[in-house]
């Protein structure tokens, strides 16, 4: 899935889950080019969040292999070595706030205990982070419960950010989002993966989302990646299964599931 | 399903639960005891834990003493013995009192409190934001709060025991009749080291009881409200019930 010849930034081979007798994932790979965003859809329990979570190390694999730049990360126990070695950042749906610290304090996490930066310095850059996303400086002196939950996301975006990730995962980023604060969330996202040339995946529902962050989108269906291309491509397929979910028709072959 | 089913599942679950804990705790052991340590978390653990259950511990220590030397008082003029009462409460609360009461009142306080904040950094995927922030939970979460605990419980112990000898002075002066002199004279006289070292070392292992246990539902929860509700009552049925098994262990090893 990567135009380039070159060593792709992140290659996925092969990548298969199961949790008990109930198989996930089943054989997932792609590979995408330093710079490139690519976004998963799927429904509900096709298997999206494990996927971005086994990319992440959050979850061991039961089989396959994870590359960064041409090297390989998966160990000999199928989980990932640390997070900073390998530049990854994530940003969670619910926006994953520690609610004991501030905004600011959030925000300089990463650069206190990935970049290993004193006091001062992460909260230099945090505050650059913030600014950047256009947050007050005012507001960091706030607490997660203070804040909207289209704000929480900028600030999780942020708090991302300050890990100067090359890889950036997303998980349903503007879910729970009303219209315009999914657009601005996603306006951010562009910004960010374009302003550091970050690699992306993003795993999203809504469509409008997907067609404006991803260069490339492919689908999850029962734990297997069964199409994928680019945006302009995604309403003309002929793949009957992703035309039903792209277009929201109820009738098709698309089987529903009640699985988280 | 038959007997031997139901028998055969109920051994293989509880030993499913037993190695759980065990795993926990050697990796939480593990945790406290090797670097990175956070002592700015630690220090306010040590506040949350130790300073603000000193009320909670300070009355019930001091009813205790005050209804052992009342209760005493009652049953040793059954038999001429009323010169014991000063004894006997000080000896209770240093012993056994000070510790189980303080221990079960944490348990209450604190343990609750642990498992109810750790299961909703589980549900709302704060834990798994701290691994992709470089930042291992065991040592960010638990090691803070166990060590904490470990250090505080013996600490309110000791203020719970004198403030219990107290109550018991309360009493025995002002409304039992006895001379101030001799009550503290009685209290001190047959009072041993032992008898108070052997207190804040149940202290210590009860603290250490309570935190483990309080992280470990915490950590362990379900998904949701009701994962998070059954975390907390988990944590303190489970260290209440340790609190009082140990109690019994470590009473036998130190003092038969």
């Amino acid at each position: 899935m990567s135009d380039s010849r070159e060593t792709p930034r992140l290659r996925v081979t092969d990548l298969t889950k199961s949790f008990g007798n109930k198989m996930i994932l089943h054989n997932v790979s792609f590979q995408l080019a330093k710079g490139s965003s690519l976004v998963i859809i799927g429904g509900s329990g096709s298997g999206k969040s494990v996927l971005i979570k086994c990319i992440s190390g959050l979850y061991a694999l039961d089989q396959g292999q994870i590359e960064v730049d041409g090297k390989v990360l998966t160990s000999r126990r199928n989980r990932i070595d640390a997070m900073p070695q390998r530049n990854f950042g994530f940003m969670f749906q619910n926006a994953a706030l520690f609610d004991s610290l501030n905004i600011l304090e959030n925000v300089a996490f990463g650069a206190k205990h990935v970049l290993k930066m004193n006091h001062k310095a992460a909260r230099d850059l945090a505050l650059e982070k913030l600014s950047l996303l256009g947050i007050s400086r005012r507001m960091g002196n706030l607490y997660p419960s203070d804040i909207s939950t289209g704000l929480r996301k900028v600030i999780a975006l942020a708090r991302t950010l300050t890990i100067n990730p090359q890889i950036i995962l997303f998980d349903e980023p503007t879910t729970g989002l009303d219209p315009l604060m999914s657009k601005k969330i996603d306006e951010l996202i562009l910004q960010c993966i374009r302003r550091e040339s970050l690699t992306a995946v993003t795993i999203t529902h809504d469509m409008s989302s997907a067609m404006r962050l991803g260069d490339k989108i492919a689908m999850l269906y029962k734990g297997t990646l069964i199409w994928s291309g680019k945006p302009d491509k995604l309403f003309k397929t002929d793949n009957a299964l992703v035309k039903q979910f792209a277009n929201g028709y109820l009738d098709g072959p698309f089987a529903f599931t009640n699985s988280p | 399903m038959n007997l031997f089913g139901i028998i055969g599942r109920s051994t293989i679950n509880f030993l499913e639960v037993v190695g759980r804990i065990s795993i926990f705790t050697y990796k939480a052991v593990l945790s406290c005891a090797l670097p990175p340590y956070y002592f700015k978390i630690f220090l306010k653990q040590i506040v949350e834990i130790g300073y603000y259950s000193l009320p909670v511990v300070g009355l019930t220590t001091l009813f205790s003493g005050m209804v052992l030397a009342l209760q005493s008082h009652t049953g040793f003029t059954r038999f001429s013995a009323e010169g014991a009462v000063a004894t006997v409460v000080a000896l209770s609360l240093t012993r056994e009192l000070g510790p189980v009461l303080a221990g079960l009142m944490v348990s209450g306080r604190i343990g609750a409190s642990i498992a109810a904040e750790i299961s909703t950094m589980r549900v709302t995927e704060q834990i798994d934001a701290l691994k992709t922030l470089a930042t291992d939970p065991f040592k960010y979460l638990i090691a803070p709060r166990i060590v904490a605990s470990i250090l505080c419980l013996p600490a309110l112990v000791l203020v719970g025991d004198l403030i219990g000898i107290y109550g018991g002075y309360l009493v025995g002066v002002h409304k039992l009749g006895f001379n101030s002199t001799t009550y503290l004279d009685q209290t001190t006289i047959y009072l041993q080291p032992i008898d108070i070292i052997s207190g804040l070392v149940k202290a210590a292992v009860f603290g250490f009881l309570i935190a483990l246990m309080g992280c470990y539902h915490g950590y362990h929860s379900g998904r949701g409200a009701q994962g998070v509700g059954s975390a907390t009552t988990n944590a303190v049925v489970s260290s209440s019930i340790l609190i009082l098994i140990t109690n019994y262990i470590l009473t036998e090893l130190f003092f038969v």
